[in-house]
């Protein structure tokens, strides 16, 4: 055995990826065709699974021998061959598909319309660059995900709509169609939502994100502050403009069906399977032109234009010049004179507008409503990450490669999902982004502009070479030395090139020259501002309320930690205390499930605390992993005649406990490699890629018998014994009529898997094993330095982490009693996740108690007042019309200075202006998340440095150590 | 680091309006408290007459989230109930708490715990299912009944509810009979069938697929939020498939885009739909609304008195209600049947209450009797269809659809 695997090792590298390869492409093959094969001769796996089986063995065998390609092949060609991915990826899949299909013994067409393709990619194109861009931009010189980035976008095309509706542009939307395109209130509508959604992005950056940098917050904090702020926003466009869709028309002629270009294409089809009679491929015949909407050719050549610009102001200004230098040094950019703060300034402002613009040009294609961008956001992040994170031309070739693959990918997914009796696989066709960049994150761990960047530094370089080189030999490095064009090439594209430089230089002057004016306006314009601010604060400073002064407690030591984490602890549960509720039943009940909430929560925040707050891998997939435990257990333990499987729940929770960490486990090796904001975007990836799943694999479904989407009936565990006896005595205990609820025996179960799981994770956190942990974080290099295998340690804090947030996940499958794709939903999962794990204090499990804490009661506090509006009985009442009164004061006397009246009854249609009390929840709990990050950047409860004893204390620390012990 | 970075006047915010919350609370939780869960329909009297009884109902609304356009129009056809039931019954002051689901299980369950804690007699909701699960889940054990007024999922039908959960909207699988009757009464031969993929347009599509005898061009699903699917593939995938119909479970505004793009693809077969296209209101989705010519649609048919339904959708009109809304009907309908329910018998059990009051309710969406896993049969579906003459559109509905007697005209 010890002999086979040496020998085994002894093989070169490539060689074995060559042959692990071929022998999973080669069993999947025999098991498709011949039903032979590991999978077939062992028996485990029978029906639809086995199949599903097959076909990602095949699948992961074709990948592995693509790597060992890639990786065979000479420098030179690499990056092309990188490049290429894509179209051996998807051809790999076609053959896939093809042996799944024969061996069915089914057919399916996939009609391949080229212009149809390529129009609709470019229209995804477009929709994700407008928030890409300033994603990236940010990322560059504020270095933080930017969580607002969708809700920009939204705000550009509510000022679209704003601006049609207003007395001025009305009559121009709303004149009968005759014929001619009227361009004025589109181009407005541009212009004004580029800059006001600047401003807005410049509003936020120096009202929140300049403290934060002032702070030295580090890039989660900014990120989860973002996430605060989108919530604000979405929030206040659902406050004044209602939660209903409103479309944006430029002038009627633009909406017509007929307002159209009509394309000529060519249509490819393609037969797969079984065919009968059919060949692989044939062009049809009679193909009709495809037509496409003016509104999109608008909206693609207003981004693609805008990011154009955006790229030379950036390449060919001194501006930007300054953003590039404030990027790669920020301290040494202020030395030498450049204003940082206001680079940061015109980088929000840009940012911000170029989404606004995409924003307002999206208006007029689709309906919008304030929940329109969050389906947007993760895929922008997929094309930043595919375009090398904060690299402007790497973004627009992203961007241009997830719109083309997402459109390319529907008709082979409708065409597979018709053949295959799933008709919801077009579904997946929006995470095709993602399920790409995982695959091409594996190929290529450092992203697609990184090899881009390499090949342009080669052809630089060998550009400098033949310079060099003079006559002698001026095409020594080319491929075709004979030929006559290579020779005569570089002098030419010399001579092109210097033009070219010539006249963008020109123009960068001009753009320079134009800039100073609305900069220095801009400038004298905030002065004002400035000087009022300044007194303002210093108005406040003057009598700053500090009770930190009056009880000085340490948070950064072990017992003040302690101690701070009781008076948190004790206030929330005063809160909870006298949360009101009408009788004992009912409060029984809120109490349970805050309790079992709480604990939910607690054990996702324990999950993303050993992942990032200890290990330093950033995991935006937590709903991953409680994906997996939810999903398995509702599903192992529905009832065998609803498609489910009849375990026990405990013997279920077991199973999905260990499938999850095995999932942590297995997802530790192809990741290790990759940079923490590509492990985020992988894991964010798996999130989406289970939710879609859901929705769309009948495999995943459970609890009726004919097979519709989402999982229920599945057995909860001790639910009959809690009923035949302990109920009714708990319920005696408690002071109830009758039996106690079941949800009481799950908050006691949520307790006591909190418990046992904080104990244990202090207890691993204390061992050794804590330590390597914290040394992976702070630095890797040393660490492996010091003789750890950092996979290993990974690999095991990921599967440990994936272990609890799937025990959380099954909590949480048997609090709802059944489990719907929208569970999954990242808004209301990971996204609150995070927000507890900053808020409470990234590094220290009791600050992840005290986050979760927040984050529930936050929801329960803010609905008492929501639910006192429609009663006149309670005293809050009165508050919210008050309330009622300033929103409205707000919309009509003051906004109506600046919208019209008609702006206001298309979104109150009724007399009076009312205030949506579940928005403002919405903004209250982003105000929360805002405000605590902002006064205390490293959490409610910071990590406790862990430090050896001394022998004895060094005199500077006597004054903390006495005022620590004197409390 | 202190504690002096001012989390304390956060934290003290927090608790100073937990503790204003509360003393609103306080009010009426002890005296309530004292008379144990019964008391929930107990009068709270002050200044009102003693024989005016206070009845609290709440709304689960999908107030944000992924269908939060629909919002508005659950909100004002309730108001419309509320103030009917108001008008209608002198002896009870009805009160409308709503609250917001986010069409999420979690977030469901937890607003349902306040509805709970504010002594709501019954709720009505929620929308999405998953989220019905979860309130059910919630509101079972305080002892108090729900209605969901747009939860087709048939999971509702059998969920662990001790008989408090209902639903006024039918199960989609008998209105796919319906629509596969419809389409191949039109003579096509060849549909396609657009879907949303979620609980009902994924159900519907597929018990279309299985009822139709035919062939079926392609079966398409969809994530109907905008922003997650482009109408003109969908529509170019209809056309390259040589598809002679098109089947759409869809909503109104979706539903609106994907007519638009097949007919700007130069599609020219017959379009069929369900509830989301079948109102009258479905035009004003149209920018251009001479593409909606012959477009087919069913939903559920009313009763023989079908002048609650035209009364419900003038005052709906008058006060202004959300345009594109789907659902309004069931909404009103399941507020003032919880009311007929509650004062047909205001101090005994209002499960049976529902259940006997639910026999034969004639509503705005239909006559409803509920079966005993609380769900209604429906009584056929009505076949309707626009048609376009210059800017003018006439929506009528010719022709029923019943389970024994099939199409016929009404």
């Amino acid at each position: 055995m010890n002999e086979m695997r040496q020998r085994w090792a002894g093989i070169p590298f490539w060689q074995r990826r060559l042959s692990v390869g071929s022998f999973l492409v080669f069993d999947a093959f025999l098991g498709m065709s011949y039903g032979a094969g590991v999978i077939a001769w062992s028996g485990l796996i029978t029906g639809e699974l086995r199949w599903l089986t097959l076909a990602l063995e095949m699948m992961a065998g074709g990948l592995v021998l693509i790597h060992a390609f890639i990786n065979a092949v000479s420098r030179r060609w690499r990056t092309a061959a990188l490049i290429s991915t894509p179209v051996i990826v998807a051809l790999s899949t076609l053959v896939v598909l093809e042996f799944v299909l024969s061996g069915l013994g089914r057919s399916a067409t996939m009609n391949i319309n080229v212009a149809s393709i390529g129009l609709s990619g470019l229209y995804w194109s477009a929709v994700y660059l407008s928030i890409a861009a300033g994603l990236t931009l940010t990322y560059k010189v504020q270095r933080f995900a930017n969580f607002a980035q969708a809700e920009m976008m939204l705000v550009g095309a509510y000022v679209a709509l704003t601006l049609m509706w207003a007395d001025r542009f009305f009559p121009i939307s709303d004149a009968p169609p005759d014929g001619i395109l009227n361009w004025e209130l589109l181009i407005w509508a541009g212009i004004f939502a580029f800059v006001v959604t600047g401003l807005v992005g410049l509003f936020v950056d120096r009202l929140v994100y300049k403290r934060l940098r002032t702070r030295l917050a580090s890039p989660q904090v900014m990120m989860i502050t973002s996430l605060g702020i989108a919530m604000v926003i979405r929030a206040l466009l659902f406050m004044r403009f209602s939660a209903g869709t409103h479309r944006f028309v430029p002038d009627r002629d633009w909406k017509l069906a007929t307002s159209r270009f009509e394309i000529p294409t060519e249509r490819l089809q393609l037969n797969l399977g079984d065919r009968i009679n059919a060949p692989l491929m044939e062009l049809a015949e009679n193909v009709s032109a495809y037509n496409f909407a003016y509104t999109k050719v608008a909206l693609i050549v207003g981004v693609f234009g805008s990011v154009a610009i955006l790229l030379f102001v950036l390449h060919r200004t001194r501006l930007g010049r300054q953003m590039r230098a404030v990027a790669d040094n920020p301290d040494l950019a202020a030395s030498s004179g450049i204003h940082v703060e206001r680079v940061h300034g015109t980088s929000a402002f840009l940012s911000a507008g170029l989404a606004g613009l995409g924003g307002a040009l999206l208006a007029a294609i689709l309906p919008i409503n304030p929940e329109l961008g969050l389906s947007l956001l993760l895929p922008a992040f997929a094309v930043v990450v595919l375009g090398t994170i904060g690299s402007v031309p790497g973004v627009i070739v992203g961007a241009l490669i997830v719109g083309l693959l997402r459109a390319a990918s529907e008709p082979v997914l409708i065409g597979a999902g018709n053949a295959l009796d799933r008709p919801s696989a077009a579904g997946f066709a929006e995470v095709m982004p993602f399920i790409f960049l995982v695959g091409l994150l594996l190929l290529a761990p450092r992203g697609i502009g990184d090899a881009m960047q390499n090949w342009n530094i080669e052809r630089i370089r060998k550009r400098r070479l033949a310079k060099e080189g003079g006559d002698r030999s001026p095409a020594r490095d080319f491929s075709s030395p004979g030929s006559a064009p290579a020779q005569h090439q570089p002098a030419l594209m010399e001579r092109i090139t210097e033009q070219k430089d010539r006249v963008f230089e020109s123009l960068g002057t001009a753009f320079s020259t134009a800039w100073e004016a609305p900069s220095d306006y801009l400038g004298r314009l905030s002065a004002p501002v400035k000087s009022l601010r300044t007194a303002s604060s210093d108005f406040i400073s003057g009598w700053r309320f500090q009770p930190g002064k009056w009880i000085p407690i340490n948070r950064e030591t072990e017992r003040g930690s302690w101690i701070a984490f009781a008076i948190f602890f004790l206030i929330l549960v005063g809160i909870v205390w006298f949360l009101p509720s009408v009788s004992n039943l009912t409060k029984t009940l809120q109490v349970a499930r805050i309790i079992t909430l709480v604990g939910i929560f607690g054990l996702m925040s324990f999950s993303l605390n050993l992942h990032t707050g200890l290990t330093g891998m950033t995991n935006f997939g937590v709903i991953f992993f409680v994906g997996i435990g939810a999903v398995t257990v509702g599903l192992l333990a529905a009832p065998v005649e609803t498609n489910g499987y009849g375990w026990s729940p405990l013997e279920a929770t077991v199973v999905a406990v260990l499938l999850s960490a095995a999932a942590g486990w297995l997802l530790a090796y192809p990741t290790a490699r990759l940079r923490m904001d590509y492990f985020a975007i992988v894991t964010v990836s798996l999130g989406e890629m289970l939710r879609i799943s859901l929705q769309a694999e009948p495999l995943l479904r459970a609890g009726t018998v004919t097979s519709a989407i989402g999982i229920s009936q599945y057995a909860r565990p001790f639910e009959n014994w809690w009923e035949s006896g302990p109920a009714g005595t708990a319920g005696r205990m408690l002071g109830l009529d009758g039996a106690a609820p079941y949800v009481v025996l799950l908050a006691a179960l949520t307790l006591i898997a909190v418990l046992a799981v904080w104990f244990l994770l202090n207890t691993l956190l204390a061992s050794p094993w804590g330590r390597i942990l914290r040394s992976i974080r702070e630095d890797e290099q040393v660490s492996q330095h010091h003789g750890h295998n950092i996979l290993t340690h990974k690999a095991a804090s990921l599967a440990v982490g994936a272990g609890v947030a799937a025990l959380a996940g099954a909590l949480w499958a048997w609090l709802n009693t059944s489990i719907f794709p929208d569970f999954m939903n990242p808004v209301r999962s990971t996204f609150l996740v995070w927000a507890a794990f900053i808020v409470g204090g990234r590094g220290n499990n009791r600050g992840m108690i005290i986050g979760a804490f927040l984050i529930v009661i936050v929801e329960f506090v803010f609905n008492v007042m929501i639910v006192a509006r429609g009663d006149p009985d309670l005293a809050f009442h009165s508050v919210t019309s008050y309330m009622d009164s300033v929103f409205s004061w707000l919309v009509v006397d003051l906004g109506g200075l600046i919208w019209s009246a008609r702006s206001i009854s298309e979104a109150f249609p009724k007399e009076s202006v009312t205030l949506a009390l579940s928005h403002m929840k919405l903004a209250l709990i982003g105000v929360v998340i805002v405000g605590a990050l902002l006064l205390s950047p490293k959490g409610l409860l910071p990590e406790v440095p862990s430090r050896p004893n001394r022998p004895a204390a060094p005199p500077a620390d006597m004054d903390e150590k006495e005022t620590a012990e004197s409390r | 680091m202190k504690l002096n970075t001012a989390i304390f006047p956060l934290l003290i915010a927090m608790a100073a309006f937990g503790l204003v919350v509360a003393c609103g609370g306080d009010d009426d939780a002890p005296d309530v408290a004292t008379a144990g869960p019964a008391a929930t329909a107990q009068p709270i009297a002050t200044e009102a007459p003693p024989e005016v009884r206070t009845i609290k109902i709440g709304l689960l609304s999908p107030e944000t989230g992924p269908i939060a356009q629909f919002a508005p129009g659950f909100a004002d056809a309730a108001q419309i109930a509320l103030s009917e039931i108001n008008a209608e019954y002198p002896g009870f002051r009805f009160e409308l708490i709503i609250v917001d689901t986010g069409c999420d299980a979690t977030q469901a369950a937890t607003a349902t715990q306040s509805l709970v804690d504010a002594g709501v007699t019954a709720i009505v909701g929620a929308a999405c299912s998953g989220a019905t699960l979860a309130a059910i889940a919630v509101a079972a054990p305080a002892g108090i009944p729900m209605l969901s007024y747009a939860s087709t999922s048939p999971a509702i039908t059998t969920a662990d509810d001790d008989g408090r959960l209902f639903r006024i909207v039918p199960s989609d699988a008998q209105q796919a009979v319906a629509l596969t009757d419809v389409v191949s009464a039109a003579g096509v031969s060849n549909p396609a069938v657009l879907a949303m993929t979620n609980d009902y347009g994924a159900g519907l599509g597929d018990n279309f697929a299985s009822a139709w005898s035919g062939s079926l061009c392609t079966q398409v699903g969809y994530d109907p939020t905008e922003g997650s699917y482009d109408a003109s593939t969908l529509a170019q995938a209809v056309v390259d498939g040589g598809c002679d119909s098109v089947v759409l479970m869809s909503y109104s505004t979706d539903g609106a885009a994907i007519v638009e793009a097949l007919l700007g693809q130069g599609f020219t077969g017959s379009i069929f739909g369900g509830d989301g296209i079948a109102d009258s209101a479905f035009q004003n989705e149209f920018t251009d609304v001479s593409v909606l010519n012959n477009v087919i649609a069913t939903r559920p048919r009313q009763g023989e008195d079908s002048s609650v339904k035209a009364n419900f959708e003038s005052a709906y009109a008058a006060a202004g209600g959300a345009e594109g809304a789907i659902y309004t009907h069931e909404t009103y309908d399941a507020i003032k049947f919880l009311a007929a329910a509650i004062v047909s018998d205001p101090d005994g059990d209002l499960v049976a209450a529902i259940n006997k009051t639910g026999q034969s309710y004639v509503g705005a969406s239909g006559t409803h009797t509920f079966d005993s896993a609380g769900d209604v049969l429906g009584t056929g579906y009505s076949v309707c269809q626009f048609a376009v003459t210059g800017s003018s559109v006439d929506f009528s509905c010719p022709r029923i659809w019943t389970a024994d007697a099939g199409l016929s005209s009404e």
